[in-house]
């Protein structure tokens, strides 16, 4: 066990520089301190105390957008004393910008982690990879580990009820610049009534969010499509934009679930209640921002606006019991994930 | 003047323009998006409180628009011809309507002929009969080229059809996607008759291939041997075409002018400055005269273009489910 030296670690990232990223500065160390905030002592107090046997060795496949997911994994399999390589993005990345430092601080706090290109090192016990469905599926073909956990893609989307909801909303569609799968791009307005006054909230918020944190470099195929929607919300509906930021407003029939830049996609569905609850237990959805009571299933999560993008470690990582199945006598699925209100999800009371 | 008045004025503008270089492109390309504006509701949304003092300035349609949306004048329930982008009858393909293909044949073949002068007419095309595929615009452009023999079918290439085709005569002009003539030249295939020419058009993009383009052009040069290597770059939305020999930038023709812009703005941007592409098309009367696309290029100063590819950045979604992955797992594919 080497909870100690995970702790060491984890300080030694929250008190270091970053380097430069396609994430603003401010925006990257927002990312960074709501990842590390999660994996306090006593959180990673609580997952020590839980039995199993350790895999001896893993080895994680990291996506290339968000770089801080593999630091729960990771904090994870290393307090356990899993030797693990870890297989960054071959192309230039935020991902492989970070973690080319964090993991020089690992080995500085002799924990075993080892920075791996794609088609090397050895055959691991454990592989774990994130990234594109077609990744995903590459890799589970020929995944020689005796149990592979692969995450591919999936979205998050957001229910606005009232512009008291936006600033939180805002934070979760902002932190990472909209991207990874926890990013709400589409919101859900369910009042038609409502949508002016929560349109002009979320340009506040997001002209607001540009002064504190602003956008980061886009690619070019992202600003294209962010234009691209613009167009077509301006036909169909309405587009607001400002220097770095816009708010797309299409008919529910035209909707998507593609993440943009600081871009929300608002829309107001024709019957929210079942638009709403369809959303929850789509096996595609990574989470749902709603202070609404909610039912989930098929491994998304149901959470509080503002908690979309600060998952809690225990929980179940799209379905998967992911602190129980990175044991070698671990379970992979949980019991009955389809009926149970899952960790973070807002408890079923009276509906609002 | 009706709808139909105002655009056969237009069309026969067109027609002199392409046929006798008559009249001034600026001037054609303002009356034909003002036509637009006026009778159909999505550029006359997207013109919304823009002034156009040239032709850089038209608002441009993006490509992924004609997805979403009836772009054009011609109404749903019009006759039409309809030229649709490749994809699954599930995945949403863009449409792009014209009342007749008359401007379409007239600028393609013209500026073909222009360019490809002494094409043999004995025509193997690795693609789909027009007759089998009505809304394929490339099989409706090569269909004039001459006497074609079409080698895919509804399961892909027929290798059987296609080799015996390209044995048997004299001088051939191979018409191929980039991706159906890597897949013929895994087969054996024997060098062409003299005098043959091979057009490809078209990348990998979609597809899982090990093969580059120069890979391809490569291995087309010395397996096939062909007299003339000749590429086409065209779109389902645009009815004009830009060709282009070996190495050398694409040549569009003059009615229709590429021109690159800032992807962040829409700004353009000047000669030999890369950027995502837009062209204006004056042979797109029916749909809209001026489209963006999400590829990217450089406009060199003699109107000339050199193509990069599809914009950079596409991929850097991570594990952010995109709209056609989405489709593709619904269909559980």
């Amino acid at each position: 066990m080497s909870w100690g030296a995970v702790h060491g670690w984890l300080t030694s990232i929250a008190g270091s520089s970053l380097p430069e990223m396609d994430l603003s500065p401010p925006g990257a160390l927002a990312a960074r301190d709501a990842a590390l905030a999660a994996l306090s002592p006593e959180v990673l107090g609580r997952v020590a105390s839980l039995g199993g046997t350790p895999f001896q060795s893993a080895r994680f496949v990291a996506a290339r957008t968000v770089f801080t997911a593999p630091l729960e994994w990771l904090a994870v399999l290393l307090g356990r004393g899993t030797t693990v390589e870890l297989q960054l993005p071959s192309a230039p990345s935020d991902t492989g910008r970070a973690w080319q430092h964090w993991a020089q601080l690992a080995r500085d706090h002799g924990l075993p982690l080892r920075l791996v290109p794609k088609g090397e090192g050895t055959t691991p016990e454990l592989l774990v990879a994130m990234g594109s469905d077609d990744t995903i599926a590459e890799l589970g073909q020929r995944a020689a580990a005796s149990r592979f956990l692969g995450f591919g893609a999936r979205y998050s989307a957001a229910v606005c009820d009232s512009v008291e909801d936006v600033p939180a909303i805002v934070f979760d569609l902002a932190l990472y610049d909209g991207r990874g799968c926890m990013s709400p791009g589409l919101v859900v307005v369910p009042d038609p009534e409502t949508l002016g006054p929560i349109a002009e909230a979320f340009a506040q918020a997001l002209a607001d969010t540009e002064v504190r944190w602003p956008r980061g470099r886009l690619s070019d195929a992202e600003h294209a499509s962010i234009r691209s929607r613009g167009a077509l919300a301006r036909v169909l509906g309405r587009c607001d934009t400002g220097p770095a930021w816009a708010v797309h407003q299409l008919p529910w029939s035209h909707r998507s679930v593609a993440s943009l830049p600081r871009a929300p996609l608002l829309c107001v569905p024709p019957d929210p209640s079942a638009a709403i609850a369809a959303l929850a237990v789509d096996p595609h959805l990574s989470s749902l921002g709603t202070r609404r009571a909610v039912r989930a299933a098929g491994g998304g999560r149901v959470v509080l606006p503002g908690t979309q993008q600060s998952p809690p470690v225990e929980r179940l990582h799209d379905g998967v019991d992911w602190l129980r199945a990175t044991f070698r006598d671990g379970g992979v699925r949980a019991p009955t994930p389809d009926a149970k209100l899952q960790p973070g999800e807002v408890p079923d009371t009276e509906a609002t | 003047m009706g709808l139909v008045d105002e655009r056969e004025a237009l069309a026969a503008r067109i027609r002199r323009f392409v046929t006798h270089a008559s009249g001034d492109f600026d001037e054609l390309a303002l009356a034909v998006h003002r036509f637009q504006v006026r009778h159909d509701p999505v550029q006359r949304a997207l013109a919304e409180g823009t002034e156009v003092s040239g032709w850089r300035a038209i608002p441009a349609v993006p490509v992924d628009l004609f997805k979403d949306l009836p772009v054009g004048t011609v109404g749903d329930d019009e006759r039409a011809v309809v030229f649709r982008t490749s994809g699954t009858t599930q995945t949403r393909r863009g449409a792009h309507r014209v009342r007749d293909t008359a401007l379409y044949d007239l600028g393609a073949q013209a500026w073909h002929q222009r360019c490809v002068p002494g094409a043999p007419t004995r025509v193997v095309a690795l693609l789909q009969d027009p007759l089998v595929a009505p809304d394929s615009s490339l099989s409706h452009m090569v269909a004039g080229f001459g006497d074609v023999t079409w080698c895919v079918g509804a399961d892909g290439l027929d290798a059987r059809v296609a080799l015996e085709a390209l044995t048997h005569g004299g001088p051939v002009y191979v018409c191929a996607t980039a991706f159906a003539l890597a897949e013929l030249l895994e087969r054996e295939v024997s060098p062409l008759p003299a005098g043959s020419v091979v057009m490809v058009t078209g990348g990998f993009k979609g597809r899982r291939t090990d093969l580059s383009e120069a890979g391809l052009y490569a291995r087309i040069h010395g397996t096939l041997a062909p007299e003339r290597l000749i590429r086409e770059y065209g779109m389902t939305e645009l009815s004009s075409q830009l060709w282009a020999h070996g190495d050398a930038p694409y040549r569009p023709p003059p009615w229709l002018r590429p021109l690159a812009v800032d992807p962040a703005t829409g700004a353009p941007r000047g000669a030999e400055a890369a950027g995502q592409l837009r062209f204006v098309d004056l042979c797109n009367l029916d749909s809209a005269v001026a489209i963006e696309t999400l590829d990217q290029g450089v406009v060199h100063a003699d109107g000339s273009l050199t193509l990069m590819g599809r914009l950079p950045g596409a991929e850097v979604r991570g594990c952010s489910l995109t709209v056609e992955e989405l489709q593709r797992r619904r269909e559980g594919r």
